[in-house]
Order: structure tokens, then sequence, then C-alpha cells
């Protein structure tokens, strides 16, 4: 069953003293499915966040329209109410989620008051249930965000989003600011959340091994569009966009020397602005294939396989195996 | 590029002694009026001339404190350093502040995580590395500035003679990483050393300044400190890895040999957790438990509390043992346990 659907979503900022249009995110279509979870990469400035941000509508889209179960809930004419229709969000940074003044426990039953939820011991007790949940000893409900450490912090911020008995949980680079070992801890609770509560998830990271070790679907995206979406299986040996190639091979492995891949892709320069977007297809001033007819005819959006789509003219040569050139060092 | 000192570095290498030798290094902190916490204890390490060094661990294992204590940058009156730091036949640790400012940026050079913070924003960046050559060397104002724009060439700085007129919030993140090296590298250093480097950057960009630090270092022979926690791009940078926990060293050895068969458990358990981009089914393996704070830290092993591996004579304190082939490790089962590395 579809639990999302995301339809040729836009979001325009104005930028320089409301003079130019910024389009952080630039006609995107995705759908999540019951218990799925789908990874969102790119770097930053791609537009990720303002996807997040676009589902729970913290911001006002400014084109198409996101539904819920089949229910429209958001459109440019009918801005949708955050926190009312089950998508909620865990943040980077896991100590300012939360209010240092208060403790952990009033933190965590202010969602349930404000939304009126049961009495406050039922609240309590539907608290400390969930800390149990998220591998916190209750007890430390007591306690204030400083006494705590990251992991403890952000374990407590998905207990809270839990709360409220949210059907999409977004966690947007929840993991970026912990350490490996704790990283690892998060993301196999992600795992046994699904599970228990039948969540789907949208991971939004930069890092790409984090997006395929959780996610069924990877949508790669570059100045506001996707440039690939497919299930994550076929993005980490198949790739169609010359970009997700570059994004794959530019994530070092911790691998003995003889055994790391060779003939890395580096991109050249930086991803450009995106006031003034490059004609065409936007990735081709730092493609390695890029030809003549990139900068005149943006790629089409082009089905590759089952619940994989691309957009690049070559996309059929690169899944075929095209070498893409290695240039030797960037920005001569 | 001129070379306007390599005699230093041929003679370091010409001799058999390493150019660092870092022997029994602790920290200390100040907790209160009389009291302090030791942070990193008893760091022994060696780097060779050209050699490349990582230094991993997560948060608050002492890796920074390590790397700014080698160049007498720790806060003054706050933290304070014991031990022995030999830097091409000269004792680091018992050199004066006038000393220790003819030795930075000209034979040690240090690069940060966040460049932005690590750059004066009042001064072009031109102006700011010509100032590192006006410091140490005798030369005229024109010559730095000309050197400044062949540095800013060097690092892969695209039109270096408009961008050595701009400040700093002129440029991205990737381009002031690059203005950072350019500084650090302006002198020719015998050492660089880089902490977190690439930590703030996006996957595309790490891999352009991986590449020009690289690149930099294995041209100029410069030996590299490079810290991180990130194992990928030590297994990438690094001929050599020493892994820290709680203050400690507890592994040492050549990169390839540690990534195939890692003696710790804590190098082991660190290179189980990282989420891998072929592998998507299984349960990742986590290091259960927490790094032990500086003022509760066990008496015995202190990776014990959280080791899987844990018999009784690890409640006792454990030694650095020396192993065949350069490696050593702090763990006294290391012989019985057959560890996982980064291949299964």
């Amino acid at each position: 069953m579809t639990m999302l659907k995301v339809e040729d979503l836009r979001v325009t900022f104005m930028v320089n003293m409301g003079r130019d249009p910024l389009h952080a995110v630039d006609g995107v279509n995705f759908e999540l499915g019951e218990q799925q979870s789908l990874g969102i990469i790119g770097e930053s400035g791609s537009g990720k966040s303002t996807i997040a941000r676009a589902v729970l509508s913290l911001l006002k889209i400014s084109n198409g329209r996101i539904e819920m179960e089949g229910e429209t809930i958001a459109t440019p004419e009918k801005p949708g109410r955050a926190g009312t229709y089950g998508v909620q969000i865990i943040f980077q940074d896991p100590h300012a989620a939360l209010n240092p003044r208060v403790r952990i426990i009033t933190s965590l039953v202010e969602p349930l008051e404000i939304q009126g939820i049961g009495t406050s011991a039922s609240r309590r007790e539907a608290a400390m249930e969930m800390l149990g949940k998220v591998g916190i000893n209750p007890q430390l409900a007591m306690r204030y965000p400083h006494e705590l450490s990251g992991g403890q912090k952000q374990r407590i911020n998905i207990a809270r989003a839990l709360l409220l008995r949210p059907k999409i949980l977004v966690a947007d680079e929840a993991t970026a600011a912990l350490d490996v070992s704790i990283q690892a801890d998060i993301l196999n609770l992600y795992r046994d959340l699904q599970e228990e509560f039948g969540l789907s998830f949208i991971v939004i990271t930069h890092d790409l091994a984090v997006a395929s070790y959780v996610s069924d679907n990877i949508a790669v995206m570059y100045l506001g569009k996707f440039a690939e979406l497919g299930p994550s299986s076929v993005l980490a040996k198949n790739a169609a966009h010359p970009y997700t190639r570059a994004l794959m091979s530019a994530e070092p492995e911790a691998l003995p020397r003889h055994m790391q891949s060779t003939g890395r892709l580096v991109l050249k320069g930086e991803i450009p602005s995106p006031v003034s977007p490059p004609s065409g297809c936007r990735f081709r001033t730092r493609c390695p294939i890029a030809v003549e007819r990139c900068a005149t005819e943006a790629p089409a959006w082009r089905e590759m396989g089952p619940g994989h789509h691309a957009a690049c003219h070559f996309a059929e040569e690169v899944m075929a195996g095209r070498p893409l050139a290695a240039p030797a060092e960037a920005a001569e | 590029m001129t070379a306007p000192e390599r005699t230093m570095k041929a003679a370091a290498q010409a001799t058999a002694d390493p150019l660092l030798s870092v022997r029994d290094l602790s920290i200390y902190f100040r907790t209160g009026r009389d009291r302090s916490n030791r942070v990193v204890d008893s760091v022994t390490f060696d780097v060779a001339a050209g050699e490349t060094v990582g230094l991993v661990g997560e948060s608050g294992s002492g890796k920074t404190v390590t790397g700014l204590s080698l160049l007498g940058l720790l806060p003054d009156g706050i933290a304070w350093s014991e031990g022995d730091i030999r830097f091409d036949g000269r004792n680091i640790s018992g050199m004066s502040e006038p000393e220790l400012e003819k030795l930075r940026g000209r034979h040690v050079s240090m690069i940060f995580q966040e460049p932005m913070t690590a750059l004066d924003p009042v001064f072009t960046v031109g102006d700011q590395i010509a100032e590192t050559l006006l410091t140490h060397f005798r030369m005229s104002k024109k010559e730095a500035r000309e050197r400044a724009i062949q540095a800013l060439a060097d690092v892969g700085i695209p039109l270096p003679q408009k961008r050595a007129e701009e400040y700093p919030h002129h440029l991205s993140g990737g381009m002031r990483q690059r203005a950072m090296i350019a500084i650090a590298l302006a002198c020719e250093p015998q050492l660089l050393i880089a902490d977190e480097p690439t930590t703030a950057l996006d996957v595309t960009i790490q891999a352009q300044i991986i590449d020009l630090i690289m690149k930099l270092v294995s041209d100029r022979e410069t030996s590299l400190i490079f810290i991180s926690h990130n194992l990928g791009v030590v297994a990438q940078v690094c001929d050599r890895m020493i892994t820290m926990y709680a203050g400690q060293v507890v592994e040492d050895g050549p990169t390839d040999t540690v990534l195939t068969k890692p003696l710790h458990p804590y190098t082991s358990g660190l290179l189980g957790s990282v989420p891998r981009k072929s592998i998507s089914a299984s349960r990742l393996p986590s290091i259960p438990g927490r790094v032990p704070s500086p003022d509760a830290m066990p008496e015995g092993c202190r990776f014990e509390p959280r080791c899987g591996h844990s018999r009784p004579p690890c409640t006792a304190p454990q030694v650095l043992e020396r192993k065949p082939e350069g490696r050593a490790v702090r763990c006294c089962r290391h012989e019985e346990l057959d560890l996982k590395g980064a291949l299964e």
C-alpha cells in the first residue's frame, strides 16, 4: 500500500532581497510504501533537506501535491498542517533538539500534551514505556540533556517522535554527528522499530553506505532534481547515472589498498549555484561523459528497470559499464 | 616549485632515527583547583620521514589533543603534558614559546576540520599565506606574494591571482580547505598534522581533498599524521594506523595488515560497525556501552567493560606489547583471539 505520494514537488525560495527565485526542489516525484524505507542522498545544497521539510509541512510548497494514504495533505493553495498526519522527524544534532533547561521526561511528554492525548499519568507511562523500546533505561528520564551522551540523546529524540505514533519517520542526517559504533546502534534500532511499529522511513544522508544499509530504495539528488531513483541493490551494483557512480566511487572503503576499487572517479569542481543551474542536464558541468547535447536538452526521466528510473541521455551505456574517464585532478 | 630547505629533510632520512618520536606522552586537563584528569596516557609512537600515519578512534579517545600537543598548542593554564616529544633530533616538549613559534608553520604544520574558523576572516587568503612565508624566511613582500599565488595554484585553486585577493568567506568549504593546505605547506614543513580535514566536506569534495593531500605529501616527501574517525579515509591515505581508545594507544601497525587482521578487539569492533554499501541484509555489529569518562577510567583494560572477549586477566592494567612486522597491541588475550577484520 502506498503510504506517501509526492507529485511534481517544487519548492522555490526568493533570494538576493527577493529578486531571484531559487528552485531548491524542482519537480520531484516519489512514492513510499508501508514499512518501506527511502534513502535520499546528495551533496550539500542538493535540496534533500528541503524535501524533508516539505513532507513534514514545515514549509509551504510552490507546486505539486503531497498525499498521505490517498488523502491530499498539502498543495500550494492549501498548505499542510505539520504534525497532524503521522509524519515525524529526527534531526542531525541530538543536543540542539532537546530543551537544555528541562528534564528528559518533560521533553518527551510535551508533544502528547500539545496534541491533548491522554492524562498526565498516562502520558508519563507512555513515555517511560517508549524509552524502554528505544533502549534507554527509564531512570534516565529524570536527567537533563547535558547528562547524557549523543547516542542516548538521539534515542530519546526517536522515542519522542514515536510517542505520537507516526506512520513515517524522517531522519535528516540523524547519525551524521555520532561515532561509528553508536551510529551502528541507531541504524539497527531503525530496523527494529520498523518491524515493531510498521514504520516507513525517509533517511536523508550524505553517506551512501548508511543509505544503502537502511533503505529499500535510494533517490540520488542533484541541484533540486532526482538524478536516479531505484532499489538500493541495483544502485550499488548497476547505477545508470554518472553522478551516482561518482558518489559510489568517492566513498572511501575501509579495505586494504590492494582491495580498494581502482580507477576512482573524482568529480571536477563543485556543485553550481542553484540560483542559475546549468542549462540542459544540471550535472553536465561536472560530468565526465557530457557532450553538446547535454547542454541543450534536459535528459528525460526514463525507466531503466523495475522501479528504477534515471535522468541521463547515456543511461543504458552507463548501466552497461561504459567507462567513465577519471579526470586527473580537479579544477586546473 | 623551489625547495628552500631540503637539507634538513635529507638529513633526517639519512639517519635511521625517526623524524618524530613520542615517548610516554600524557596530557592532563585541570578540572578544579587541585584536581585534573589525565586524558592521554603514556602515548608512544614514531613517525619516519615521508611516512603517513593515521590516528583513529572515536570522540574522546585523545587523538586531537595528542595532535595539538605535538605543536605545543595545548590551552595554556588548563592543560599540560608530560613525556618526551623529539622532532628531528630536537626536544619539543622542553621548548619555549619563541622556539615553538620558529617551528610551527615552518617545520611542523597543522590543518583543522573547519577551515572557516582556522582562517582569519579579516585578511585576504594571499596575505595569510604571505604572512607565514615572511615570518619564516627572509624575502621581500613581492616575492612572498608571488610564492603565495604559486602555493594557491599548487593546491588546485582556479584563478589563483584573483583568489589571493579574496577573503575566506568568498570561498566554498572545499576551496577554504585547499587554502588552509596552501598555508600549511607554504614553507614546505617536514611534518603535516591533519585533524579531520575532510569531515565537514561532501563526499565528492572529500575525494578531491584526499587526492590533493596524498599528492602533495608524496611529491614533497612530507610526513603526515592524519587524525580521523573515518576508517575508509585512513585506509586510503595512511601507510600505518594507530588506534586510540580512552587516551591510550591500543593498536599500532601497517594499515593493510591491521585492516585484514586486527589484534585488538576495539579495532575489530570499529571495523565491524562501519556500514558497507554492498551489504544490506545483516545486522550491523556494534560496540555496546560508551567510552569511559576520564575521571572514571577502569583500573584494568580500559576497553574491558565493552569487550566481548573479556576474561579475568583483563581487569589488570594492559601494556602495549611490541610485535613483529612493526605491530603493537595493548591486549593480553590477543594471541588466543581470532578477530574479524574488514573483509568479513
